[in-house]
């Protein structure tokens, strides 16, 4: 071979080297020069947020239940239609389309797929079109989607079409019941705030917790998305068909007596669980855009929980309550009814403004006699009497889980507006304001052997896929077992020997009518009334507690006219639905166990 | 010198075994690194694949936890108070009185219980990630925690 070749092939081999070496360099020193570049490491960073994409997870909202696991709020899935603007071709197409088959606003839809540029000058890509489709509505729509995507065209030809349309699937809250016990549970709108009841008390177990994620786009990135619990749900102590027998009972009782609204609440004493919570008005939970025509007049949503009124009469059950537990009377007290009592510089009338000479204290009861209960507040005295009201926790919320209870009113010695006179008018229950739910939290200690129960409206509480249940809480023992089995009979003694209309065939009831004069700025007017019933049973071992109150009923004034009837029609409805077999059926059995 | 050039000519591997060895040689390493190309594009690759799967999964866990509210909603209309008492009806029940109802003593007659939608809580639930570590470790981690380790050839047998 010859050299000089061999020599010539070395040189060129190492010209080749050198420029691979130079070309490798080059790639390293610029690859180095990338790493460290200011400019392409912000590039890097930004870039970066294209990576992942943000996401808000809203876990499902918890269900409702009443206590028998009867759906009473749930939710639906529905769809956003929404519009990517940059493919967009057709908006007529697609306006006709949504309006055609979701009722959408053709207006509406027109503007929303034009929108107009904001202040930062960025042009919007998406814009939303409609919010609650249906799923027979969706699928119409993708239906007519693909029926243009389909359709021939020639080259060059625009054809009808639907390009650019989402659909993004949610859920939204729905009230199988409609209006039933729409008073307790309240609503969410479509923006998930939630309004009054159970649904504002409990939003935050029911509404879970929001939260926010990455989610990486690059699928070789994928990374645990962590375990969003659900909304908790919920189970009531309501019982469903007692509350639709409760509704329909209160929905006659206001047609037969004229009353402008109305409330009946049924308790188990006991427990203090709230079976049913029957007002008026209510409204269809799933039309709650219709509350402002429904309540107007800050009308409360929720009359049994958020509106104190003056209950009259019912209240005197507290009085002798308290007068029989202090010792200052006993059963067999006698008092001359004089049919006048001064008390504070003023004078107490009965409300026949009658005398009803010589009575004993369950004379004083059934015949609901003002002067009478105004003379056996003043022998407890005003210390003592005010002393068991604030135990009977007048004054102060229950602590019901619904959102916006009322506290009510009890004027107490010491208190720039309080007067001798109040002790006087307070014992039959003027001058004092209270919650129907406050009202039956208080006598349900005298129908349960003393001890008052925390009303509640929760049973139990389902997170994470365990059931929790509350426990009944003793709110206080105001007054003695002895005290409430003796008020007991003495007010069951008393419905009999009225010939009440309270009374329900084969059931012991005890309880107490009023009616109250509502207070106006001109004083109070006899001629509209608040008429209220109270009562429970059976005597022996109460199960329910039940309190009726009609407001400014037409037909008659007087609570045990309208009243009572109403008390007695629920009972009969109650002791059905609750299973309670009448009393002598009952002690039989018992006999035989 | 020229036994020495004959010797060494002697002992020395021919110019075409040289070049062999050679590209024996450079062939080994380029089949080295294919293989662990293709080792780690296999791996790559299923491990894309099944991160599209893992999303599409749950994309359809998102819609079928929709799909049962739905149903669940569905239901609860059905059952509801309003549509139960007109079934009632229209299947010739009436509303029972107190008058008309015979109580009987019924021996192991259970009374009717609240709701019990789930159990009750218990001590010591613990929720364990879901997510295997094959499907987010790299290749590299993964040689490092059961190869290069050496417990990570051992494995716990349950008693």
């Amino acid at each position: 071979m010859n050299p000089g070749y061999l020599n010539v092939s070395r040189w060129r081999y190492r010209l080749i080297e050198m420029i691979f070496f130079g070309v490798a360099l080059i790639i390293v020193g610029q690859a180095f020069r990338l790493h460290i570049d200011p400019v392409l490491q912000k590039m890097r960073v930004d870039s970066e947020i294209y990576e992942v994409e943000q996401q808000t997870v809203y876990p499902p909202r918890g269900l409702i239940f009443d206590r028998w696991g009867n759906v009473l709020a749930s939710n639906k899935k529905i769809y956003e239609v929404g519009a990517d603007l940059r493919y967009v071709s057709d908006q007529e197409t697609i306006a006709q389309t949504l309006a055609a088959y979701a009722g959408s606003n053709y207006s509406d839809v027109i503007a929303a797929l034009n929108p107009e540029i904001n202040d930062s000058g960025v042009e919007p890509v998406y814009s939303v079109l409609d919010n609650f489709l249906t799923e027979e509505e969706m699928t119409a729509i993708t239906a007519k989607v693909d029926e243009y995507a389909n359709m021939k065209r020639r080259k060059g030809q625009i054809t009808p079409n639907l390009n650019g349309l989402y659909f993004v699937p949610r859920l939204m809250r729905v009230y199988p019941e409609q209006d039933l016990a729409s008073n307790i549970i309240g609503f969410v709108n479509y923006n998930g705030e939630s309004f009054f009841g159970i649904e504002e008390n409990y939003q935050d177990l029911l509404a879970g917790n929001p939260l926010q994620i990455s989610v990486p786009l690059d699928p070789n990135r994928v990374a645990e998305i962590p375990e969003i619990p659900e909304g908790a749900s919920l189970v009531l102590t309501i019982d469903r068909e007692i509350q639709a027998a409760m509704e329909d009972v209160l929905d006659d009782a206001l047609q037969e007596t004229g009353a402008d609204d109305g409330t009946i609440l049924v308790t188990n004493p006991e427990t203090g669980e709230i079976l049913a919570m029957a007002v008026t008005p209510r409204m269809d939970l799933n039309n709650f855009t219709e509350f402002q025509n429904i309540f107007t007049e800050n009308k409360p949503y929720n009359k049994g929980a958020s509106q104190a009124y003056e209950p009259g009469s019912v209240f005197k059950v507290l009085t002798m309550a308290a007068a029989l537990d202090s010792g200052a009377v006993n059963p067999g007290t006698t008092f001359m009814d004089t049919g006048i009592f001064e008390i504070g510089g003023i004078y107490i009338r009965n409300w026949n403004s009658g005398a009803w000479g010589y009575q004993d204290m369950q004379g004083c009861m059934q015949h609901s006699l003002n002067v009478c209960l105004a003379w056996i507040a003043s022998q407890v005295g005003p210390e003592r009497y005010y002393d068991y009201m604030n135990a009977f926790g007048f004054g102060q919320m229950t602590g019901l889980d619904l959102a916006g209870e009322a506290s009510g009113r009890l004027k107490m010695p010491g208190d720039s507006d309080w007067y001798d006179a109040d002790l006087g008018t307070n014992a039959f229950g003027q001058g004092v304001a209270a919650t129907p739910v406050q009202m039956a939290m208080a006598i349900s200690s005298v129908a349960n052997d003393g001890k008052m129960m925390a009303p509640h409206i929760m049973k139990s509480v389902i997170q994470n896929g365990r059931q929790y249940n509350t426990q009944p809480q003793v709110v206080g023992t105001p007054i003695s077992a002895e005290t409430a089995r003796t008020l007991t009979d003495m007010l069951a003694a008393s419905l009999v020997n009225e010939s009440s209309d309270a009374l329900v065939e084969g059931y012991s009831v005890a309880g107490k009518t009023g009616t109250a004069e509502i207070p106006t700025p001109m004083g109070y007017t006899s001629s509209e009334t608040n008429a209220s019933f109270v009562g429970w049973g059976p005597v022996d071992d109460p199960k329910f507690l039940v309190y009726v109150w009609l407001e400014r009923p037409e037909t008659s004034p007087w609570g045990s006219v309208v009243a009572s009837p109403v008390f007695s029609e629920a009972v009969q409805r109650l002791v059905v639905l609750l299973n309670l077999p009448p009393d002598n059926v009952r002690q039989e059995l018992r006999g035989q166990q | 010198m020229d036994q020495v050039r004959l010797l060494t000519n002697s002992y020395s591997q021919a110019p075409w075994r040289k070049q062999l060895q050679a590209i024996l040689g450079f062939l080994l390493v380029l089949v080295m690194a294919a293989l662990v190309v293709s080792v780690y594009l296999f791996v790559s690759s299923r491990a894309v694949v099944t991160g599209v799967e893992i999303q599409i999964m749950r994309n359809d866990m998102v819609e079928m936890r929709m799909k049962i509210e739905d149903y669940e909603t569905a239901l609860a209309y059905l059952t509801s108070e309003q549509v139960m008492k007109e079934r009632a009806d229209s299947m010739g029940f009436e509303p029972v009185d107190t008058g008309s109802i015979l109580y009987l003593q019924v021996p192991g007659y259970v009374e009717r219980k609240p709701a019990v939608l789930a159990p009750p809580p218990s001590p010591g639930t613990s929720r364990a990630p879901t997510l295997s570590a094959e499907y987010s470790e790299s290749l590299v981690e993964w040689l490092r925690e059961n190869i290069l380790t050496p417990s990570g050839f051992l494995i716990e047998v349950g008693p």
